[in-house]
């Protein structure tokens, strides 16, 4: 009797569908001002191609607020143009600044996941905590942002910055 | 039957006394064997098994296992072939019983083992055709029939290559299952029996793979069916069930890795959980080994 080798299933990025997963969240607990609810609500997404694969996947049958979602990828910061959600894959300050400066001049929530993040560049910034995904949140940046959050979000979150 | 009954009767009235046990139905019986007419001798051995001058000798038994076992050889797939299986063996046994001289335990033995062997290759076959609960009654008959032929017999190997095929079938069903079905129970019995190998064999490299990556691909559907429209609180509740999945297959994986440390399964099974468990430090470390060995092939 020849065994068989079980075969792992290699086609779920676990990590990018989790994260998505959670940005959904984000967005639906956000207060947008009225002019970014009409429209598509647009996510954008620097240095992660395969959290933009996911979050698009879930685009195909999930709407946000009865908006439909839109994916964009970016590689340069002055490329950016007007979103909802601003996701920063960088490691270094250095490498999410420049985004995040951009992403100031919308009403977006902007996400990262890098440690010391959350004092300055991100309204939302993802760690591990054991082996979980959680957040870090910023209020103040979600203020200046114009941005209204659910208490929710808040009572979730690692940390909270204000 | 009474139709060779008669003539048969008939026959023996009719010749001297001295040629009679030479022509007795047992005697007939491998007559027709030897030139290859079963049903005739399947008959008459059934005539003799019958008669009380005849069955409670052992040439009898024996005789009706040998011809019951050549007739199931002509036809191992019909259910008939598996009765003559089941007669034959039963045959084999009553020898053995009654055969208090050991005339022809030899012989018995022999033809169990060869039985037994059948019965071993199609609890197999029965698993290829996903036939469980057939491939188990298949299995526990050769264990038992080999018991008799080799009572010193250790079945700790054989206990390992039926779970061990039996579990990697059922895992089939399994990853192929609807994912709207309820799987649980399927999943536990899967898990039983690779648990069950390692018990049995701590360094059996393919239980401890297929078990990890059972509990891993468990982990990811679970990611992949998780819905967006989750409350917060349920999608932390069903990231920890995840976690503890993945945690649960990382043993298994880096008892199969320290059992073969080149295996690229392994390795990418590695790299996979540590991933899955947001170390990606040791994911990356797993990957690049994998890589420097498929670079260096």
């Amino acid at each position: 009797m020849a065994t068989n080798a079980q075969t792992m299933n290699t086609a779920v990025n676990t990590r990018a569908k989790m994260k998505s997963l959670f940005i959904y969240k984000f967005a639906q607990s956000t207060e947008y001002p009225e002019a970014y609810k009409k429209g598509d609500f647009i996510i954008a997404v620097v240095n992660d191609d395969d959290l933009a694969n996911s979050l698009r996947d879930a685009a195909k049958a999930k709407s946000i607020n009865s908006q439909k979602v839109v994916v964009k990828t970016y590689t340069s910061a002055a490329d950016i143009e007007r979103c909802h959600v601003l996701y920063i894959g960088g490691k270094t300050a250095g490498e999410v600044e420049p985004f995040s400066k951009k992403a100031r001049s919308y009403n977006a929530v902007i996400i990262t996941e890098a440690p010391g993040m959350i004092d300055r560049l991100a309204a939302i910034n993802f760690v591990v905590a054991g082996s979980l995904i959680k957040f870090e949140m910023n209020n103040k940046i979600f203020k200046e942002q114009g941005l209204v959050i659910s208490n929710t979000l808040e009572k979730m979150a690692t940390k909270v910055v204000n | 039957m009474k139709r060779l009954l008669v003539p048969i009767l008939v026959l023996l009235l009719t010749i001297p006394i001295g040629l009679r046990a030479q022509l007795d139905p047992v005697s007939l019986a491998l007559r027709a064997y030897q030139s290859k007419d079963y049903t005739k001798a399947q008959e008459l051995i059934d005539i003799a098994v019958e008669d009380d001058k005849f069955n409670s000798t052992a040439r009898t038994w024996c005789f009706r296992g040998y011809i019951y076992k050549d007739m199931y050889k002509l036809d191992r797939k019909s259910p008939d072939g598996q009765e003559q299986r089941a007669i034959a063996i039963q045959s084999f046994k009553k020898t053995m019983e009654i055969d208090t001289e050991a005339e022809f335990k030899n012989d018995c033995v022999q033809s169990l083992k060869f039985l037994a062997s059948t019965l071993f290759n199609d609890a197999a076959t029965s698993l290829d055709m996903s036939d469980f609960d057939v491939a188990q009654a298949y299995y526990d008959e050769y264990k038992s029939l080999t018991q008799i032929t080799n009572p010193e017999m250790d079945f700790t190997g054989r206990d390992v290559e039926f779970s061990l095929y039996k579990a990697s079938r059922l895992s089939i069903l399994y990853e192929k299952a609807d994912p709207t079905t309820n799987l649980d129970a399927l999943g536990v019995q899967i898990i039983e029996l690779y648990e069950k190998v390692i018990a049995l064999d701590s360094n059996n490299v393919s239980a401890n793979y297929n078990l990890a990556i059972h509990y891993y691909n468990q982990g990811v559907n679970m990611i992949d069916n998780m819905d967006y429209e989750l409350p917060f609180e349920e999608l932390f509740a069903v990231q920890e069930r995840v976690m503890e999945l993945f945690t649960k297959a990382l043993p298994y994986m880096l008892k199969a890795y320290e059992l073969d440390p080149t295996r690229k399964a392994t390795l990418q099974g590695l790299s996979g959980i540590y991933f899955g468990l947001n170390d990606i430090e040791k994911s990356e470390y797993y990957q690049k080994l994998l890589d420097e060995l498929e670079s260096n092939q």
